[in-house]
Protein backbone atom coordinates (compact mmCIF):
# COMPACT_ATOMS: atom_id res chain seq x y z
CA UNK A 1 0.00 0.00 0.00
CA UNK A 2 2.78 2.36 1.03
CA UNK A 3 4.66 1.45 -2.13
CA UNK A 4 1.69 2.18 -4.38
CA UNK A 5 1.19 5.54 -2.68
CA UNK A 6 4.87 6.34 -3.14
CA UNK A 7 4.71 5.21 -6.77
CA UNK A 8 1.95 7.68 -7.51
CA UNK A 9 2.99 10.64 -5.40
CA UNK A 10 6.78 10.48 -5.53
CA UNK A 11 7.49 8.34 -8.57
CA UNK A 12 11.19 9.18 -8.77
CA UNK A 13 12.15 7.39 -5.53
CA UNK A 14 10.64 3.90 -6.03
CA UNK A 15 11.63 3.94 -9.71
CA UNK A 16 15.18 4.85 -8.74
CA UNK A 17 15.20 2.01 -6.19
CA UNK A 18 13.91 -0.39 -8.84
CA UNK A 19 16.71 0.79 -11.14
CA UNK A 20 19.49 0.22 -8.59
CA UNK A 21 17.94 -3.14 -7.56
CA UNK A 22 17.80 -4.33 -11.18
CA UNK A 23 21.37 -3.19 -11.72
CA UNK A 24 22.50 -5.16 -8.66
CA UNK A 25 20.96 -8.37 -9.99
CA UNK A 26 22.28 -7.64 -13.47
CA UNK A 27 25.83 -7.17 -12.13
CA UNK A 28 25.46 -10.52 -10.33
CA UNK A 29 24.98 -12.17 -13.74
CA UNK A 30 28.12 -10.48 -14.99
CA UNK A 31 26.37 -8.78 -17.93
CA UNK A 32 27.52 -5.35 -19.13
CA UNK A 33 25.46 -2.60 -17.41
CA UNK A 34 24.80 -0.58 -20.58
CA UNK A 35 22.64 -3.42 -21.93
CA UNK A 36 20.29 -3.08 -18.96
CA UNK A 37 20.21 0.70 -19.49
CA UNK A 38 19.32 0.04 -23.11
CA UNK A 39 16.49 -2.28 -22.05
CA UNK A 40 15.19 0.35 -19.62
CA UNK A 41 15.36 3.00 -22.33
CA UNK A 42 13.45 0.80 -24.74
CA UNK A 43 10.75 0.19 -22.09
CA UNK A 44 10.48 3.96 -21.47
CA UNK A 45 10.32 4.58 -25.23
CA UNK A 46 7.50 2.06 -25.67
CA UNK A 47 5.63 3.56 -22.71
CA UNK A 48 5.91 7.05 -24.22
CA UNK A 49 4.77 5.73 -27.60
CA UNK A 50 1.72 4.21 -25.90
CA UNK A 51 0.96 7.55 -24.23
CA UNK A 52 1.27 9.30 -27.60
CA UNK A 53 -1.08 6.95 -29.42
CA UNK A 54 -3.71 6.59 -26.69
CA UNK A 55 -3.66 10.32 -26.03
CA UNK A 56 -4.10 11.09 -29.73
CA UNK A 57 -7.11 8.76 -29.91
CA UNK A 58 -8.76 10.55 -27.00
CA UNK A 59 -7.76 14.10 -27.95
CA UNK A 60 -9.23 13.77 -31.46
CA UNK A 61 -12.51 12.54 -29.98
CA UNK A 62 -12.41 15.39 -27.45
CA UNK A 63 -11.77 17.95 -30.21
CA UNK A 64 -14.71 16.68 -32.25
CA UNK A 65 -17.06 16.55 -29.27
CA UNK A 66 -16.06 20.03 -28.10
CA UNK A 67 -16.48 21.51 -31.57
CA UNK A 68 -19.91 19.86 -31.78
CA UNK A 69 -20.85 21.42 -28.45
CA UNK A 70 -19.80 24.86 -29.69
CA UNK A 71 -21.64 24.51 -32.99
CA UNK A 72 -24.76 22.98 -31.36
CA UNK A 73 -24.30 19.63 -33.10
CA UNK A 74 -24.05 16.14 -31.63
CA UNK A 75 -20.63 15.16 -32.91
CA UNK A 76 -19.59 11.49 -33.15
CA UNK A 77 -22.34 9.41 -31.48
CA UNK A 78 -22.74 6.19 -33.49
CA UNK A 79 -19.68 4.00 -32.90
CA UNK A 80 -19.68 2.74 -29.33
CA UNK A 81 -21.23 4.49 -26.32
CA UNK A 82 -21.27 8.28 -26.91
CA UNK A 83 -19.24 7.66 -30.07
CA UNK A 84 -16.18 6.85 -27.98
CA UNK A 85 -14.94 4.24 -30.44
CA UNK A 86 -15.19 6.59 -33.42
CA UNK A 87 -11.48 7.46 -33.48
CA UNK A 88 -10.48 3.80 -33.23
CA UNK A 89 -12.71 3.04 -36.22
CA UNK A 90 -11.11 5.93 -38.13
CA UNK A 91 -7.64 4.71 -37.26
CA UNK A 92 -8.41 1.20 -38.48
CA UNK A 93 -9.85 2.69 -41.65
CA UNK A 94 -6.68 4.72 -42.25
CA UNK A 95 -4.52 1.64 -41.66
CA UNK A 96 -6.29 -0.62 -44.15
CA UNK A 97 -6.74 2.02 -46.86
CA UNK A 98 -4.75 1.88 -50.06
CA UNK A 99 -1.52 3.86 -49.91
CA UNK A 100 -1.66 5.98 -53.05
CA UNK A 101 1.62 7.34 -54.41
CA UNK A 102 1.12 9.79 -57.27
CA UNK A 103 3.31 9.22 -60.31
CA UNK A 104 5.09 12.59 -60.43
CA UNK A 105 6.26 12.76 -56.80
CA UNK A 106 9.82 13.07 -55.63
CA UNK A 107 10.04 9.68 -53.94
CA UNK A 108 12.60 10.41 -51.21
CA UNK A 109 11.00 13.65 -49.97
CA UNK A 110 7.48 12.25 -50.24
CA UNK A 111 8.28 9.17 -48.17
CA UNK A 112 10.52 10.76 -45.61
CA UNK A 113 8.30 13.81 -44.87
CA UNK A 114 5.78 12.09 -42.52
CA UNK A 115 8.71 10.67 -40.55
CA UNK A 116 10.51 14.01 -40.26
CA UNK A 117 7.30 15.52 -38.94
CA UNK A 118 6.48 12.73 -36.51
CA UNK A 119 9.88 11.79 -35.04
CA UNK A 120 10.72 15.23 -33.49
CA UNK A 121 7.21 15.38 -32.03
CA UNK A 122 7.83 12.03 -30.40
CA UNK A 123 11.34 13.04 -29.28
CA UNK A 124 10.07 16.07 -27.34
CA UNK A 125 8.47 13.68 -24.81
CA UNK A 126 12.02 12.97 -23.63
CA UNK A 127 12.05 16.05 -21.39
CA UNK A 128 8.37 16.26 -20.41
CA UNK A 129 7.95 16.10 -16.59
CA UNK A 130 4.86 13.92 -16.10
CA UNK A 131 5.23 13.86 -12.33
CA UNK A 132 7.64 14.07 -9.45
CA UNK A 133 10.74 12.33 -10.79
CA UNK A 134 8.68 10.96 -13.66
CA UNK A 135 10.67 12.43 -16.52
CA UNK A 136 12.33 10.25 -19.18
CA UNK A 137 15.54 12.34 -19.20
CA UNK A 138 16.07 15.51 -17.18
CA UNK A 139 18.42 17.24 -19.61
CA UNK A 140 20.36 20.32 -18.58
CA UNK A 141 19.10 22.21 -21.60
CA UNK A 142 15.48 20.96 -21.20
CA UNK A 143 13.45 23.74 -22.76
CA UNK A 144 16.13 24.62 -25.33
CA UNK A 145 15.97 20.99 -26.46
CA UNK A 146 12.22 21.36 -26.95
CA UNK A 147 12.65 24.50 -29.08
CA UNK A 148 15.47 22.97 -31.13
CA UNK A 149 13.72 19.67 -31.80
CA UNK A 150 10.32 21.14 -32.69
CA UNK A 151 12.10 23.37 -35.23
CA UNK A 152 12.89 20.24 -37.22
CA UNK A 153 9.26 19.63 -38.19
CA UNK A 154 9.42 22.56 -40.62
CA UNK A 155 11.76 20.54 -42.82
CA UNK A 156 9.19 17.74 -42.94
CA UNK A 157 6.42 20.12 -43.94
CA UNK A 158 8.58 21.68 -46.66
CA UNK A 159 9.61 18.23 -47.89
CA UNK A 160 5.96 17.16 -48.04
CA UNK A 161 5.03 20.30 -49.94
CA UNK A 162 7.85 20.02 -52.42
CA UNK A 163 7.86 16.25 -52.83
CA UNK A 164 4.15 16.09 -53.69
CA UNK A 165 4.77 18.06 -56.88
CA UNK A 166 1.44 19.82 -56.50
CA UNK A 167 0.90 23.57 -56.46
CA UNK A 168 -1.43 23.47 -53.44
CA UNK A 169 1.03 21.36 -51.47
CA UNK A 170 3.91 23.66 -52.38
CA UNK A 171 2.07 26.82 -51.33
CA UNK A 172 0.92 25.12 -48.13
CA UNK A 173 4.47 24.03 -47.32
CA UNK A 174 5.90 27.49 -47.96
CA UNK A 175 3.23 29.20 -45.91
CA UNK A 176 3.76 26.79 -43.06
CA UNK A 177 7.52 27.25 -43.03
CA UNK A 178 7.27 31.05 -43.10
CA UNK A 179 4.65 30.96 -40.36
CA UNK A 180 6.50 28.60 -38.02
CA UNK A 181 9.84 30.38 -38.46
CA UNK A 182 8.36 33.81 -37.71
CA UNK A 183 6.22 32.68 -34.79
CA UNK A 184 9.12 30.79 -33.27
CA UNK A 185 10.85 34.06 -32.32
CA UNK A 186 8.15 35.46 -29.97
CA UNK A 187 7.81 31.92 -28.60
CA UNK A 188 11.51 31.82 -27.73
CA UNK A 189 11.37 35.29 -26.12
CA UNK A 190 8.43 34.24 -23.94
CA UNK A 191 10.20 31.04 -22.92
CA UNK A 192 13.32 33.09 -22.20
CA UNK A 193 11.34 35.23 -19.74
CA UNK A 194 10.31 32.06 -17.91
CA UNK A 195 13.91 30.84 -17.92
CA UNK A 196 14.95 34.19 -16.46
CA UNK A 197 12.46 33.74 -13.63
CA UNK A 198 13.42 30.14 -12.86
CA UNK A 199 17.16 30.60 -13.47
CA UNK A 200 17.46 27.27 -15.26
CA UNK A 201 16.51 25.57 -18.50
CA UNK A 202 16.08 22.20 -16.79
CA UNK A 203 12.42 21.16 -16.78
CA UNK A 204 12.53 19.85 -13.20
CA UNK A 205 14.10 23.13 -12.02
CA UNK A 206 11.42 25.16 -13.78
CA UNK A 207 8.74 23.13 -11.97
CA UNK A 208 10.65 23.39 -8.69
CA UNK A 209 10.92 27.19 -9.07
CA UNK A 210 7.11 27.35 -9.07
CA UNK A 211 6.73 25.29 -5.88
CA UNK A 212 4.20 26.38 -3.23
CA UNK A 213 1.82 27.67 -5.92
CA UNK A 214 4.02 30.54 -7.06
CA UNK A 215 3.02 29.77 -10.62
CA UNK A 216 4.62 31.80 -13.36
CA UNK A 217 1.24 32.54 -14.87
CA UNK A 218 0.82 35.42 -12.40
CA UNK A 219 4.05 37.38 -13.04
CA UNK A 220 4.03 36.25 -16.67
CA UNK A 221 0.36 36.71 -17.56
CA UNK A 222 1.28 38.59 -20.74
CA UNK A 223 3.81 35.89 -21.54
CA UNK A 224 1.17 33.19 -21.05
CA UNK A 225 -1.28 34.90 -23.40
CA UNK A 226 1.44 35.39 -26.04
CA UNK A 227 2.43 31.75 -25.53
CA UNK A 228 -1.13 30.57 -26.19
CA UNK A 229 -1.47 32.64 -29.38
CA UNK A 230 1.96 31.81 -30.73
CA UNK A 231 1.67 28.16 -29.73
CA UNK A 232 -1.57 27.94 -31.65
CA UNK A 233 0.18 29.39 -34.71
CA UNK A 234 3.12 27.02 -34.39
CA UNK A 235 0.94 23.93 -34.53
CA UNK A 236 -0.92 25.23 -37.59
CA UNK A 237 -4.38 25.29 -36.06
CA UNK A 238 -7.14 27.77 -36.71
CA UNK A 239 -7.18 30.77 -36.78
CA UNK A 240 -3.62 30.23 -38.04
CA UNK A 241 -4.27 27.16 -40.21
CA UNK A 242 -3.20 28.93 -43.41
CA UNK A 243 -0.93 26.02 -44.44
CA UNK A 244 -3.98 23.80 -44.86
CA UNK A 245 -6.67 26.36 -45.56
CA UNK A 246 -9.32 24.16 -47.18
CA UNK A 247 -11.07 26.94 -49.05
CA UNK A 248 -7.94 27.96 -50.93
CA UNK A 249 -5.45 25.08 -50.82
CA UNK A 250 -7.57 21.85 -50.79
CA UNK A 251 -5.64 20.46 -47.78
CA UNK A 252 -2.31 22.25 -48.00
CA UNK A 253 0.92 20.35 -47.71
CA UNK A 254 -0.76 16.98 -47.13
CA UNK A 255 -3.09 17.09 -50.15
CA UNK A 256 -1.45 14.15 -51.91
CA UNK A 257 -1.09 11.97 -48.84
CA UNK A 258 -3.31 9.04 -48.03
CA UNK A 259 -3.63 6.06 -45.67
CA UNK A 260 -0.87 5.59 -43.07
CA UNK A 261 1.25 8.50 -44.31
CA UNK A 262 -1.70 10.83 -43.82
CA UNK A 263 -2.31 9.24 -40.43
CA UNK A 264 1.20 10.26 -39.40
CA UNK A 265 0.45 13.91 -40.20
CA UNK A 266 -2.79 13.70 -38.29
CA UNK A 267 -1.15 12.02 -35.32
CA UNK A 268 1.67 14.58 -35.30
CA UNK A 269 -0.82 17.47 -35.42
CA UNK A 270 -2.77 16.32 -32.39
CA UNK A 271 0.35 15.23 -30.50
CA UNK A 272 1.76 18.69 -31.13
CA UNK A 273 -1.41 20.19 -29.67
CA UNK A 274 -0.91 18.06 -26.56
CA UNK A 275 2.80 18.91 -26.38
CA UNK A 276 2.30 22.66 -26.67
CA UNK A 277 -0.30 22.48 -23.91
CA UNK A 278 1.92 20.30 -21.74
CA UNK A 279 4.83 22.70 -22.11
CA UNK A 280 2.52 25.63 -21.38
CA UNK A 281 1.27 23.86 -18.26
CA UNK A 282 4.83 23.12 -17.15
CA UNK A 283 6.17 26.60 -17.80
CA UNK A 284 3.27 28.67 -16.52
CA UNK A 285 0.90 26.54 -14.44
CA UNK A 286 3.33 24.86 -12.08
CA UNK A 287 3.70 21.57 -13.95
CA UNK A 288 2.60 18.54 -11.94
CA UNK A 289 2.13 20.44 -8.68
CA UNK A 290 -1.27 20.29 -7.00
CA UNK A 291 -3.08 19.22 -3.83
CA UNK A 292 -4.46 15.73 -2.94
CA UNK A 293 -4.37 14.11 -6.36
CA UNK A 294 -1.19 12.39 -7.65
CA UNK A 295 1.17 14.66 -9.65
CA UNK A 296 0.58 12.79 -12.91
CA UNK A 297 -3.17 13.43 -12.66
CA UNK A 298 -2.53 17.12 -12.07
CA UNK A 299 -0.19 17.17 -15.04
CA UNK A 300 -2.92 15.85 -17.30
CA UNK A 301 -5.60 18.11 -15.77
CA UNK A 302 -3.50 21.23 -16.39
CA UNK A 303 -2.48 20.08 -19.85
CA UNK A 304 -6.08 19.44 -20.81
CA UNK A 305 -7.05 22.82 -19.39
CA UNK A 306 -4.65 24.44 -21.89
CA UNK A 307 -5.82 22.05 -24.62
CA UNK A 308 -9.39 23.20 -24.00
CA UNK A 309 -8.38 26.86 -24.28
CA UNK A 310 -6.59 26.17 -27.57
CA UNK A 311 -9.62 24.25 -28.93
CA UNK A 312 -11.92 27.02 -27.79
CA UNK A 313 -9.81 29.53 -29.76
CA UNK A 314 -9.77 27.20 -32.73
CA UNK A 315 -13.52 26.72 -32.99
CA UNK A 316 -14.57 30.33 -32.33
CA UNK A 317 -12.27 32.46 -34.48
CA UNK A 318 -12.35 32.67 -38.28
CA UNK A 319 -9.15 32.09 -40.20
CA UNK A 320 -6.76 35.05 -40.26
CA UNK A 321 -6.01 36.54 -43.70
CA UNK A 322 -2.68 35.51 -45.19
CA UNK A 323 -1.26 39.05 -45.47
CA UNK A 324 -2.21 39.75 -41.84
CA UNK A 325 -0.44 36.63 -40.64
CA UNK A 326 3.15 37.89 -40.86
CA UNK A 327 2.16 41.38 -39.71
CA UNK A 328 0.54 39.94 -36.61
CA UNK A 329 3.72 38.11 -35.65
CA UNK A 330 6.29 40.78 -36.45
CA UNK A 331 4.38 43.93 -35.50
CA UNK A 332 2.41 42.75 -32.46
CA UNK A 333 3.62 39.47 -30.98
CA UNK A 334 7.35 40.17 -31.26
CA UNK A 335 7.32 43.65 -29.63
CA UNK A 336 5.02 42.46 -26.84
CA UNK A 337 7.22 39.44 -26.14
CA UNK A 338 10.37 41.57 -26.26
CA UNK A 339 8.90 44.16 -23.90
CA UNK A 340 7.78 41.38 -21.57
CA UNK A 341 11.32 40.02 -21.52
CA UNK A 342 12.89 43.41 -20.80
CA UNK A 343 10.40 44.18 -18.02
CA UNK A 344 10.96 40.72 -16.50
CA UNK A 345 14.73 41.28 -16.53
CA UNK A 346 14.42 44.74 -14.93
CA UNK A 347 12.03 43.50 -12.23
CA UNK A 348 14.30 40.56 -11.39
CA UNK A 349 17.26 42.92 -11.13
CA UNK A 350 15.39 45.35 -8.87
CA UNK A 351 13.67 42.87 -6.54
CA UNK B 1 33.47 0.91 -25.49
CA UNK B 2 29.84 1.88 -26.08
CA UNK B 3 30.92 5.46 -26.61
CA UNK B 4 33.47 4.37 -29.19
CA UNK B 5 30.86 2.39 -31.14
CA UNK B 6 28.43 5.31 -30.96
CA UNK B 7 31.15 7.72 -32.07
CA UNK B 8 31.99 5.62 -35.12
CA UNK B 9 28.29 5.23 -35.93
CA UNK B 10 27.71 8.99 -35.83
CA UNK B 11 30.95 9.72 -37.67
CA UNK B 12 29.89 7.24 -40.35
CA UNK B 13 26.50 8.91 -40.65
CA UNK B 14 28.14 12.35 -40.93
CA UNK B 15 30.63 11.33 -43.60
CA UNK B 16 28.14 9.25 -45.58
CA UNK B 17 25.43 11.92 -45.62
CA UNK B 18 27.98 14.64 -46.42
CA UNK B 19 29.11 12.60 -49.41
CA UNK B 20 25.51 12.05 -50.47
CA UNK B 21 24.91 15.77 -50.13
CA UNK B 22 27.75 16.58 -52.52
CA UNK B 23 27.08 13.74 -54.94
CA UNK B 24 23.29 13.90 -55.09
CA UNK B 25 22.04 15.30 -58.39
CA UNK B 26 18.83 16.61 -56.85
CA UNK B 27 19.34 19.88 -54.99
CA UNK B 28 16.43 19.25 -52.61
CA UNK B 29 17.91 15.90 -51.59
CA UNK B 30 21.22 17.66 -51.01
CA UNK B 31 19.52 19.99 -48.55
CA UNK B 32 17.94 17.04 -46.71
CA UNK B 33 21.31 15.27 -46.46
CA UNK B 34 22.86 18.50 -45.19
CA UNK B 35 20.31 18.44 -42.36
CA UNK B 36 21.31 14.84 -41.54
CA UNK B 37 25.00 15.80 -41.51
CA UNK B 38 24.40 18.72 -39.14
CA UNK B 39 22.26 16.52 -36.90
CA UNK B 40 25.14 14.05 -36.70
CA UNK B 41 27.51 16.84 -35.67
CA UNK B 42 25.01 17.88 -32.99
CA UNK B 43 24.98 14.27 -31.76
CA UNK B 44 28.79 14.37 -31.46
CA UNK B 45 28.55 17.58 -29.42
CA UNK B 46 25.99 15.93 -27.16
CA UNK B 47 28.29 12.92 -26.71
CA UNK B 48 31.02 15.27 -25.50
CA UNK B 49 28.63 16.63 -22.87
CA UNK B 50 28.16 20.00 -24.59
CA UNK B 51 24.38 19.82 -24.65
CA UNK B 52 24.02 23.56 -25.06
CA UNK B 53 26.19 23.65 -28.18
CA UNK B 54 24.31 20.62 -29.52
CA UNK B 55 20.98 22.34 -28.96
CA UNK B 56 22.17 25.56 -30.59
CA UNK B 57 23.58 23.55 -33.49
CA UNK B 58 20.19 21.98 -34.15
CA UNK B 59 18.30 25.23 -33.56
CA UNK B 60 20.44 27.48 -35.76
CA UNK B 61 21.94 25.25 -38.39
CA UNK B 62 18.99 22.97 -39.05
CA UNK B 63 16.11 25.09 -37.76
CA UNK B 64 17.28 28.22 -39.52
CA UNK B 65 19.99 27.68 -42.15
CA UNK B 66 18.70 24.45 -43.72
CA UNK B 67 15.09 25.63 -43.51
CA UNK B 68 15.99 28.85 -45.33
CA UNK B 69 17.95 26.86 -47.92
CA UNK B 70 14.97 24.59 -48.55
CA UNK B 71 12.70 27.62 -48.64
CA UNK B 72 14.82 29.18 -51.38
CA UNK B 73 14.90 25.89 -53.29
CA UNK B 74 11.11 25.76 -53.10
CA UNK B 75 10.90 29.25 -54.57
CA UNK B 76 13.05 28.39 -57.59
CA UNK B 77 11.39 27.10 -60.69
CA UNK B 78 13.22 23.80 -60.74
CA UNK B 79 10.80 21.02 -61.64
CA UNK B 80 10.84 17.68 -59.86
CA UNK B 81 12.67 15.00 -61.80
CA UNK B 82 14.93 17.47 -63.53
CA UNK B 83 18.39 16.83 -62.13
CA UNK B 84 20.99 19.51 -62.40
CA UNK B 85 24.61 18.35 -62.27
CA UNK B 86 26.32 19.64 -59.15
CA UNK B 87 29.90 19.61 -60.47
CA UNK B 88 31.44 22.27 -62.64
CA UNK B 89 34.52 22.37 -64.82
CA UNK B 90 37.03 23.64 -62.27
CA UNK B 91 38.51 20.29 -61.33
CA UNK B 92 42.13 21.32 -60.74
CA UNK B 93 41.42 24.34 -58.47
CA UNK B 94 38.96 22.17 -56.57
CA UNK B 95 41.58 19.47 -56.01
CA UNK B 96 44.14 22.04 -54.83
CA UNK B 97 41.69 23.66 -52.38
CA UNK B 98 40.56 20.31 -50.99
CA UNK B 99 44.15 19.14 -50.54
CA UNK B 100 45.08 22.35 -48.75
CA UNK B 101 42.05 22.08 -46.48
CA UNK B 102 42.87 18.43 -45.74
CA UNK B 103 46.49 19.37 -44.91
CA UNK B 104 45.26 22.08 -42.55
CA UNK B 105 42.93 19.69 -40.71
CA UNK B 106 45.56 16.93 -40.47
CA UNK B 107 48.14 19.40 -39.18
CA UNK B 108 45.70 20.71 -36.59
CA UNK B 109 44.90 17.16 -35.44
CA UNK B 110 48.57 16.20 -35.19
CA UNK B 111 49.68 19.37 -33.42
CA UNK B 112 47.08 19.22 -30.68
CA UNK B 113 48.11 17.73 -27.34
CA UNK B 114 45.04 15.53 -26.95
CA UNK B 115 45.86 14.12 -23.50
CA UNK B 116 45.77 17.42 -21.61
CA UNK B 117 42.94 18.75 -23.77
CA UNK B 118 40.66 15.84 -22.96
CA UNK B 119 41.55 16.01 -19.27
CA UNK B 120 40.73 19.74 -19.26
CA UNK B 121 37.41 19.38 -21.01
CA UNK B 122 36.33 16.44 -18.84
CA UNK B 123 37.15 18.47 -15.74
CA UNK B 124 35.20 21.41 -17.11
CA UNK B 125 32.07 19.55 -18.13
CA UNK B 126 31.88 17.69 -14.84
CA UNK B 127 32.34 20.93 -12.92
CA UNK B 128 28.95 22.48 -13.65
CA UNK B 129 26.29 22.61 -16.32
CA UNK B 130 28.04 24.37 -19.13
CA UNK B 131 25.14 26.65 -20.10
CA UNK B 132 25.82 28.91 -17.13
CA UNK B 133 29.55 28.60 -17.82
CA UNK B 134 29.15 29.72 -21.43
CA UNK B 135 26.92 32.62 -20.39
CA UNK B 136 29.39 33.80 -17.77
CA UNK B 137 32.33 33.54 -20.17
CA UNK B 138 30.44 35.44 -22.89
CA UNK B 139 29.73 38.37 -20.59
CA UNK B 140 33.16 38.53 -18.92
CA UNK B 141 36.19 37.26 -20.84
CA UNK B 142 34.64 37.38 -24.31
CA UNK B 143 32.42 40.42 -23.99
CA UNK B 144 34.13 42.36 -26.81
CA UNK B 145 33.80 39.64 -29.47
CA UNK B 146 30.23 39.09 -28.28
CA UNK B 147 29.37 42.76 -28.76
CA UNK B 148 31.16 42.88 -32.11
CA UNK B 149 29.06 39.95 -33.34
CA UNK B 150 25.86 41.62 -32.18
CA UNK B 151 26.81 44.86 -33.97
CA UNK B 152 27.49 42.80 -37.11
CA UNK B 153 24.06 41.17 -36.84
CA UNK B 154 22.44 44.56 -36.33
CA UNK B 155 24.20 45.87 -39.44
CA UNK B 156 22.95 42.87 -41.41
CA UNK B 157 19.40 43.48 -40.17
CA UNK B 158 19.49 47.16 -41.13
CA UNK B 159 20.96 46.20 -44.51
CA UNK B 160 18.14 43.74 -45.16
CA UNK B 161 15.52 46.34 -44.25
CA UNK B 162 17.25 48.93 -46.48
CA UNK B 163 17.28 46.55 -49.47
CA UNK B 164 13.61 45.65 -49.02
CA UNK B 165 12.44 49.25 -48.63
CA UNK B 166 14.44 50.33 -51.71
CA UNK B 167 12.48 47.83 -53.82
CA UNK B 168 9.24 49.20 -52.45
CA UNK B 169 10.15 52.73 -53.43
CA UNK B 170 11.06 51.59 -56.93
CA UNK B 171 7.60 50.02 -57.29
CA UNK B 172 5.95 53.33 -56.53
Amino acid sequence: MELIKELFYNSGKPLGELYTWAHGIWAGWGAPPFLLDLIFQIIIGVAVALVVVLNALWIIYYDRKLSALMQIRKGPNRVGPLGLLQTIADTVKLMIKEDINPKAIDVLSFWVAPLIIFVPTFAVFLVLPFGKGLIPADLNIGILYVIAITGLTVIGILAAGWGSNNKYSLIGGLRSAAQIVSYEIPMMLVILSVVLLSGSMKMSDIVAAQANYKWFVIPQIIGFIVFLIVGNAEINRAPFDLPEAESELVAGFNTEYSAMKFAFFYLAEYTNLFLTSAIGATLFLGGWEGPFLPPIVWFFIKTYFVVTILMWIRWTFPRIRVDHLMEFSWKYMLPIALLNLVITAIVIKLV
Amino acid sequence: MVELILFYAFAGVIIFSAMLMVLSRNIFHSALFLAVTLLGVAALFAMMGSFFIAGIQVLLYIGAVVVLTIFVINLTKQVIGQDAPQVNEHVIPAIITSLLAACLIILAVLKTDWGTRIAQSVAQTELTDNTALIGRQLLTNFVIPFEVVSVLLLAALIGAIAIVSRDKEAEK
